[in-house]
């Protein structure tokens, strides 16, 4: 076989550039410590750990999801923990009425009472870096908003219905029920369903004559007649409470008696009842992401948080029913239906809002168990990718080394051998 | 005896010979590295007369001219595989760059390791795409942070920075490309002429002697293997033409068009955008080039990046579409209660498809976020994408987020339009398929080297110049021609003797 003269440098030169390629390339990976930097050095490879990466993120985030989570869930509860002591105490003190004598004790409770619901107005308003705890979603919103009494103002029960001073009024003759009319503050007649003014008059049973007629409207729907007729289909048509007047005819014939009981001067600044501003509804809840396919609601749900507005407005009805012997005393000749709770009917209520607060703590706590197995979770999966990146995508620093070395052994042994050979000719010996 | 002054003749003829067979030795070894010499060597042989009428014969060493060590078929098929490496190398090259344009690196060390370290997306556009769904995992759980809400802006801006970028990328690429082909086919055009140039004075130089101008052949397989760079050619030797050959390409018939042809010139080619097909000059035929660095250039930028540029609208348009469906809120004119104005967030010529019932035409290097109405006509009243106008929900409530959370889950959601898979998963496909392509490329170039390499070697072995051989050339003619001096002393002593015996 003939071999060209060039074919020695051809080959050396060509030979180098392959082991120099080798170095460069192992070179690089042991600087990188990364095997493949290219997508076309392992396509399937690349594709796999891209992949992982993009899920490793995901994890990431649903982790510092979850982190947020953890800090609302332990926040909440330890918010409701000061709750409960709020609950608890109001429930011992409703339960200890008998010692209550004298209007001073009372008004000793009533002050006291009242500054528990402060209190606990206080807790339930908390907040974690500006997001409202209680407040569902409506998170940028004070949640529990406290309407107080004002110079002026006439007293409302804790659900801010209008309380009032009752007269029966009984009339003599039959009433036809086209008499009884319904008029709104405006002095316009109304509808007694819709609250639009009307000309028709509403359509109500009769009223014997002789009866008892007491018309409550700052009572719960379910009794707006109390002398057998029930009227509640009409008027939960949409009138609001305090709203409206009655006028009843034939005129003369009766008038009832529906008088509106102005504040006292101890309630002027206090707290007549408190409003819920968050959502409820259960499909508005805030849910974050902590997980694949995964989601949790760290903050308190809308409902329960219905009753703990129940739980502080009771605190109200129980400053107020403290309150009872007081303004009974100061009026006397008037008989009251505030709507408010007696004593001892809140006390069974107290009983279930200590269950309502121990159960959200026990939610909170099942929350964050969750929440550390979810995160436990996350940390093995995203372990398990970063394991699954580093067989496709990092080298061997051992193998890697020794190839390196191996390509340098080579790359001097080509200059060596071809250095002697290409230095050696025919002509060097003739 | 023969006569001595034909003897004389004869030696001195021998001498003159070998004298130029060392030159010729003397030649190869000089060009013993210039790249497309063929090693030549000088035929010699006798030539005879006769003297008396005994006829003997006394023959004269003369060289009879100079040869090469070609083999033609060898040649033609180095030809052919210069083009197909060339083709591959092209395309590796362009591709590997395609790759880049896409930006999106493989960096480990940038990468975190565990779950509580930072966060790092990559700044490709599979990162970008991936950022900008995390923002919105992340914004699902802070909806009123306003740092959470500038960071999620700032994701979505540079996701459409990127997706801008890369296909202002491969804008600026597919501009270069032109320019290469262009240039490509000027000096291809050049090359044609000067291999034309070149075939007339093989022409001139062997007219009665065939195959003598060795060195212009040389330079002419030079120039073939030139051609062959830029695009698959074919060439025979046209028989009666003295030495020239004709070189032709092939149509998408099938057929051979010449480019250069005996008495007849040369034709240009050229790329006629319209029909986007090479054609010769003057010929309307369209031309099927097999191999080379035109059809690769070409290829790369009709097929490849067409392709990718496709597919990055594909992209940009599904996510744009995706995240509008959700997000997009409908213009209600004041004086209907309630007015609402037009809120989107991504920019598109009409709202998406499911509210306007037009298909949305969102690209790659359109995609903006949402800063005017989508018909400024009819929509009057308008919320532009920022920070703070960046809404969470569909209800009024601060702190709900049931549409980051829809937006957040389109991320990790299959698109019909992208085949069934992720977005950030078509971004990597896209990926992962240029990589396949490059290394199937790589692996065919690495075997079509070794081809080329064994063909040159063989090459080398039949034409190329061994110093070895050479110097042992040298060794044996100077002793032939020290044999031939001998002789011709010899001769002249004889003469000598004779003349000197004269008139004694």
């Amino acid at each position: 076989m003939r071999v060209p003269s060039n074919a020695y440098a051809e080959s050396l030169t060509q030979q180098l550039g392959k082991l120099n390629f080798q170095q460069v390339n192992l070179q690089k990976q042991l600087s990188s410590g990364q095997r493949v930097t290219e997508s076309f050095e392992d396509p399937a490879a690349v594709g796999r750990a891209l992949n992982s990466a993009s899920e490793k993120t995901r994890i990431q985030i649903q982790e510092r999801n979850l982190n947020r989570a953890e800090l609302v869930a332990e926040f909440s509860g330890a918010t409701l923990e000061q709750l409960k002591v709020l609950v608890d105490k109001a429930t011992i003190d409703a339960n200890q009425t008998d010692g209550l004598t004298s209007s001073e004790d009372f008004r000793a409770r009533a002050l006291q009472t009242n500054q528990q619901i402060e209190q606990a107005l206080r807790v339930a308003n908390a907040q974690i870096s500006g997001d409202y705890l209680f407040a569902g979603a409506n998170t940028s919103e004070v949640p529990f908003v406290a309407v107080r009494y004002e110079a002026g103002d006439t007293m409302v029960d804790a659900q801010g219905r209008p309380v009032y001073a009752l007269g029966d009024a009984i009339p003599t003759t039959d009433v036809d029920p086209a008499d009884i009319t319904f008029v709104n503050s405006a002095g316009e007649l109304v509808d007694a369903e819709t609250g639009e003014a009307t000309t028709e008059p509403p359509t109500l049973a009769p009223i014997p004559a002789g009866t008892a007629y007491v018309i409550e409207w700052n009572a719960p729907n379910s009794g707006v007649l109390k002398n057998g007729v029930d009227y509640s289909d009409a008027l939960s048509g949409g009138l609001p409470y305090g709203e409206v007047t009655v006028a009843t005819g034939p005129a003369g014939d009766f008038v009832s008696q529906v008088d509106r009981i102005a504040v006292a001067d101890d309630f002027i600044g206090m707290v007549s009842h408190i409003e819920y501003t968050g959502t409820v509804d259960p499909d508005q809840d805030v849910r974050f992401r902590v997980g694949e396919g995964s989601s949790i609601a760290p903050f308190s749900r809308g409902q329960v948080n219905l009753e703990y507005l129940n739980f502080f407005n009771d605190l109200v009805a129980l400053r107020d029913a403290y309150s009872q012997e007081l303004l009974s005393n100061a009026n006397p000749d008037v008989e009251f239906d505030s709507g408010s709770k007696t004593v001892e009917e809140l006390t069974g209520e107290f009983s279930d809002h200590q269950q309502t607060v121990l159960l959200g703590i026990v939610e909170f706590g099942s929350l964050l168990q969750g929440i550390d197995v979810t995160s436990r979770i996350n940390e093995s999966r995203f372990n398990e990718l970063e394991r699954l990146s580093a067989r496709e995508l990092d080298i061997d620093v051992a193998q890697t080394i020794m190839n390196l070395n191996r390509a340098q052994v080579a790359y001097e042994g080509a200059l060596r051998s071809g250095s002697s050979v290409m230095q050696l000719s025919l002509i060097d010996f003739i | 005896m023969a006569g001595i002054f034909s003897s004389l003749n004869a030696a001195a003829s021998a001498l003159q010979t070998h004298s130029r067979s060392v030159q010729q030795t003397g030649k190869n070894i000089a060009n013993v590295n210039t790249e497309g010499y063929t090693r030549q060597r000088l035929v010699t042989g006798s030539i005879s007369s006769s003297n008396g009428e005994y006829k003997v014969e006394s023959g004269a060493l003369v060289a009879l001219g100079a040869q090469q060590s070609r083999d033609i078929f060898i040649d033609r098929q180095i030809v052919n595989e210069i083009a197909y490496l060339e083709t591959l190398e092209t395309q590796d090259f362009r591709l590997r760059q395609a790759l880049a344009n896409l930006g999106d690196s493989i960096n480990r060390t940038g990468e975190a390791q565990f779950v509580d370290d930072l966060t790092e997306s990559g700044g490709g556009l599979r990162g970008s795409i991936d950022s900008f769904f995390n923002s919105f995992q992340a914004l699902a759980s802070r909806p009123n942070d306003a740092t959470t809400r500038q960071v999620l802006f700032q994701s979505a801006e540079a996701l459409v920075d990127n997706f801008r970028r890369v296909d202002s990328r491969f804008e600026i690429m597919q501009s270069e490309l032109d320019a290469q082909l262009s240039v490509e086919l000027d000096s291809f055009n050049q090359r044609l002429a000067e291999l034309d140039q070149i075939n007339r004075e093989i022409s001139r130089l062997e007219v009665g002697q065939p195959g003598a101008a060795l060195d212009l052949r040389d330079q002419r397989q030079l120039k073939l293997e030139e051609l062959a760079e830029y695009a698959l050619i074919d060439s025979k030797e046209v028989p009666g033409s003295n030495g020239q050959i004709v070189v032709n390409i092939r149509s998408e018939d099938g057929d051979f068009v010449p480019l250069i042809q005996p008495g007849a010139g040369v034709q240009e080619l050229y790329f006629d955008q319209d029909s986007g097909a090479f054609r010769v000059l003057g010929a309307g035929t369209t031309l099927d080039i097999e191999s080379g660095r035109l059809p690769a250039v070409a290829e790369v930028r009709d097929v490849y990046v067409a392709d990718i540029r496709a597919d990055l609208d594909r992209l940009a348009n599904a996510v744009a579409t995706q995240v509008n469906e959700v997000y997009y809120q409908a213009f209600v004119p004041a004086g209907i209660d309630p007015a609402v104005p037009e809120a989107s967030f991504f920019q598109m010529p009409t709202p998406p498809p499911s509210v306007s019932g037009v298909p949305s035409e969102v690209t790659a290097g359109s995609i903006a976020l949402y800063s005017e109405p989508s018909d400024p006509l009819t929509v009057t009243d308008f919320t532009p994408l920022t920070a703070t106008s960046l809404r969470t929900s569909v209800t009024e409530f601060k702190g709900a987020n049931d549409l980051a959370l829809l937006i957040a889950d389109i991320g990790g959601q299959t698109v019909a339009e992208l085949g069934g898979i992720k977005m950030s998963e078509f971004s990597t496909r896209m990926l992962t398929e240029l990589g396949q392509e490059i290394e199937e490329i790589q692996n065919r170039k690495s075997v079509q080297e070794d081809v080329k390499a064994i063909l040159e070697e063989r090459r080398g072995e039949i034409g190329g110049v061994s110093m070895d051989e050479e110097v042992s050339n040298l060794v044996q003619y100077q002793r032939a021609f020290q044999a031939s001096s001998r002789y011709f002393n010899v001769l002249s002593e004889m003469l000598e003797t004779m003349i000197n015996s004269m008139g004694r």
